[in-house]
């Protein structure tokens, strides 16, 4: 019922032409890139970051936003509300972060915050109008979290774009990302150096299209 | 005396969870991974179970002592397809349900990984 009544008043603000703020999810799986490419976004439109960003795998542990995103593109405008989500994993271990030289009870602290940031990831699927899944173009796109992912997005009928990120590493494999995937748009970047960031621009418009 | 090593893997046919919903599909898969157990599940649960069984997953982490989640993989005939089998195929999965693929769910604790590449599986099993 509520999926009507939201789908009711999307199409009623875009047959009024009324310009409304697009919620834009960022998911994908631990360490693919999603607040960097968010904060990358921020940064380009409003000089300011979304998250931190680290080398140990779930940093992002709490679904983080950033509202009136205004993107401009020639004459085209649209205005977003990111939302950055923690990774989705179906694994915590806590002494995989032991690794990184953590202290236990941090680790342990940390993998129970990542426990909860995945299922509040898997919640805010309800409640988005389009997103961009972030995986790392040098990793096996072939992983069941990222079937798993958009194939919930596919049902519930949100738009897609695969930013295949990372194309800054010599392992990086765009081919292998659009092979995995050949029913979506994917678009090579590295939201690390600003690599084709223009590209992605462009496809995020293509995407946001599809919202209205 | 060397200790002998015991690994379960328990086959899961479609009949067994066809009449289930949702939750009693998860309970059925999860009771038996905090057995320790390996399932081969013939079909693949919907994309809301999937992410739901994740979700249930999470929740239990750090409540079950040893407990650190779930491998999981899918090998379906679907992404081989053309056009007119892929209709044929979602027609069968109206009627039938999605028979024709192959659902592996681990403990994280036993199953390391699971390389999927894409129609072959490989298992890899952690040493205790």
């Amino acid at each position: 019922m509520m999926g009507i009544i939201k789908n009711l008043t999307k199409k009623f603000f875009s047959l009024f032409g009324k310009k409304r703020e697009i919620k834009l999810g960022f998911y994908g799986p631990p360490n693919a890139g999603k607040t960097s490419l968010a904060n990358k976004i921020c940064q380009d439109w409003l000089g300011e970051d979304i998250g931190t960003v680290s080398k140990i795998p779930h940093e992002t542990r709490n679904v983080q936003f950033k509202e009136k995103v205004i993107i401009e593109k020639g004459n085209k405008k649209i205005e977003l509300k990111l939302i950055d989500t923690p990774g989705i994993a179906t694994k915590i271990d806590f002494e995989d972060f032991l690794k990184f030289g953590m202290k236990r009870t941090d680790a342990q602290k940390r993998a129970k915050e990542a426990t909860q940031g995945i299922i509040e990831s898997i919640k805010w699927l309800d409640d988005i109008d389009a997103v961009i899944v972030v995986l790392d173009s040098s990793l096996n796109p072939y992983s069941q979290v990222n079937i798993t992912i958009i194939g919930n997005l596919v049902a519930r009928k949100i738009p897609v774009l695969i930013v295949a990120n990372k194309i800054d590493l010599r392992k990086s494999d765009i081919k292998k990302v659009q092979a995995a995937f050949p029913e979506y748009d994917v678009i090579g970047i590295s939201a690390r150096t600003g690599e084709n960031i223009e590209g992605f621009y462009e496809s995020l418009f293509k995407l946001i299209k599809k919202t209205r | 005396m060397k200790k002998e090593k015991e690994l379960t893997i328990h086959f899961m046919p479609y009949s067994e969870i066809e009449n289930e919903d949702a939750t009693g599909r998860i309970k059925k898969i999860l009771s038996l991974i905090l057995e320790n157990k390996i399932i081969i599940i013939q079909g693949r649960l919907k994309a809301e179970e999937e992410s739901r069984l994740i979700g249930d997953t999470m929740a239990l982490i750090g409540h079950i002592q040893g407990f650190k989640g779930v491998e999981l993989a899918v090998v379906s005939s679907k992404e081989k397809m053309n056009f007119f089998q892929k209709v044929k195929h979602n027609v069968a999965k109206a009627l039938v349900g999605e028979q024709d693929a192959v659902t592996i769910v681990g403990p994280a604790n036993l199953v390391k990984d699971i390389k999927r590449n894409p129609q072959k599986l490989e298992l890899l099993l952690r040493n205790k």
